[in-house]
């Protein structure tokens, strides 16, 4: 009777703060919010926010904890899916803001964020994602993986995105990460991978162009893997110029000790694309290959110690003020290579 | 066996212990002011709440049994086929705030639906701990205009947590 008659009480209080208010107005509707922690191995979590019919205002956030403090948690799975599923005729932006931290070796995490669908409002889309995996320093494996896709809107319709990715996996070897972020209008979109304490890892990095974009569209990409026999590839911007949208591409990587590899493909329009590639010590590989209609490119790549090769390819538009312009770095050591390729 | 059924139209309270012998518990409030339930079991057993109506809904269960709960607030059952255990299609019409939090400490599975209408709130926590290993948490909450929160602590390893919110 006890534990009733305190229910009783927070019910009133309830009550009166809320049931017997005035309904709020807009912003205060369409907020989904999602809390999960899981404790131990071989937990999943799902998690699936979207809009209601009649939502004028649509706010997704979920938080997914697997292992919390223990590193000996392995082997769990988180899946979050935020969208806007409305088809038509909303006029306000979506927010998409997922947060995962899992603990150990062997877990899965996949994020899947898309805005506004075929919308006849000005609408945009703001889609968060921010996911650290910690490994585990007693394995030698720890094959976490990270899939990340955020598309800000989808159709020929004005809509201005913003997409940020953070992604950290931070102990371990044979990590995976993958981002892919996309825009058919003026998006922009900003990815963090860093990949902090192993070998063998993967990071894979795509940053599309708005197909209908009439403004400016601009990736940004900072990369940092740690340790021996990494492999970067990172693709920004895409092949169709039939716009006059601008078009900025930047990408910043870093690769430490031996055998890593990077290869870095930039399609950009009006703008600047900018690469600064650092692999330090040997036996690594960096390829940064730039595309530009009617803008500029600038690559730079830093090279350390011996049996490095480093290629950069750049095109441009004739005419006009753009320029190619390309710097190797070799410092020190012997048996390296270096091309440079200008059109 | 408890079965409990409240239609008044101010306050409705609930109150259901079950000791070591176990069993179901049933609990059905429809009335329009603030309904309240609370539903302790110590021994096997199940626990059912369904709360629909025009009101202030609130559920507390706390199971340390192993018993399953399912929890049904604001879904109207005469359009889900009388279904108790499954969400039913968006009930536009519940102008209702539905709070609903469940305790589990043995290995059991907790079932929440939960839907609303413009300026009401939807509040879910599902708590499953100590050795409760093999577990799923299922939370299933819709609301045109409204807020949907959803809080899931499982702990013991080899859970399932699914968050439906739209």
């Amino acid at each position: 009777m006890k534990k009733l008659l305190a229910i009783s009480v927070s019910a009133l209080a309830l009550s009166a703060g809320a049931a017997f208010a005035a309904p709020p107005l807009p912003p205060a509707d369409g907020s989904n919010s999602s809390t999960v922690e899981q404790v131990g191995t071989t937990n999943s979590a799902t998690i699936d926010q979207g809009r209601s019919p009649g939502d004028a205002y649509l706010t997704n956030e979920s938080y997914v904890y697997q292992g919390l403090n223990s590193t000996g948690a392995n082997n769990n799975i988180a899946n979050v899916t935020q969208k806007d599923n409305s088809p038509n005729n909303y006029k306000n932006d979506v927010l998409n803001k997922s947060t995962i931290n899992q603990d150990g070796a062997w877990n899965q995490a996949t994020v899947k964020q898309t805005g506004q669908v075929n919308d006849a409002g000005n609408n945009g889309a703001q889609n968060i994602v921010s996911i650290t995996q910690v490994g585990n320093a007693a394995s030698s494996a720890n094959p976490n993986t990270v899939t990340v896709t955020q598309n800000s809107d989808d159709g020929p319709v004005l809509n201005d995105s913003t997409t940020t990715a953070t992604v950290t996996q931070n102990v371990g070897n044979n990590n995976n990460a993958i981002v892919d972020q996309a825009g058919s209008h003026d998006t922009i979109s900003t990815a963090t991978v860093t990949q902090g304490g192993g070998n063998n890892n993967n990071a894979y990095v795509y940053q599309s162009r708005g197909v209908y974009g009439d403004g400016v569209t601009s990736n940004n990409l900072g990369l940092t893997q740690n340790g021996n026999g990494n492999i970067a590839t990172v693709t920004q911007g895409g092949a169709n110029t039939a716009h006059t949208a601008l078009q900025t591409n930047s990408a910043t990587i870093e690769q430490d000790v031996n055998t890593n590899t990077a290869t870095v493909v930039q399609h950009g329009a009006g703008g600047i694309n900018t690469v600064n590639l650092y692999q330090y010590n040997s036996l690594n590989t960096g390829t940064i290959t730039q595309v530009s209609s009617g803008g500029s490119n600038e690559g730079d790549l830093y090279q350390h110690s011996e049996n490095n090769n480093g290629k950069i390819d750049q095109a441009t538009s004739v005419g006009g003020s753009q320029y190619n312009s390309a710097s190797i770095s070799q410092s020190l050591g012997n048996y390296n290579v270096a091309t440079v390729k200008q059109r | 066996m408890v079965n409990v059924s409240q239609y008044g139209s101010a306050t409705n309270q609930s109150a259901i212990s079950q000791g070591p012998a176990g069993g179901t518990a049933w609990v059905d409030q429809g009335g329009t002011g603030s309904n309240l339930s609370a539903i302790s079991q110590s021994a096997a057993g199940n626990a059912y709440v369904y709360q629909n109506g025009a009101g202030t809904y609130m559920s507390s269960i706390t199971s340390s049994g192993g018993g399953n709960v399912y929890v049904n607030q604001g879904y109207d059952l005469a359009t889900n086929n009388n279904n108790y255990v499954t969400p039913g299609t968006l009930n536009s019409a519940s102008a209702s705030t539905n709070l609903s939090t469940v305790s589990q400490s043995s290995n059991s599975n907790a079932y929440v639906w939960q839907t609303g209408n413009t300026g009401y709130t939807n509040a879910s926590t599902i708590t499953q701990d100590g050795t409760s290993t093999g577990s799923t948490a299922v939370v299933w909450q819709q609301a045109a205009n409204a807020s949907n929160t959803s809080i899931i602590s499982q702990s013991g390893g080899a859970n399932s947590a699914y968050v439906h919110q739209h």
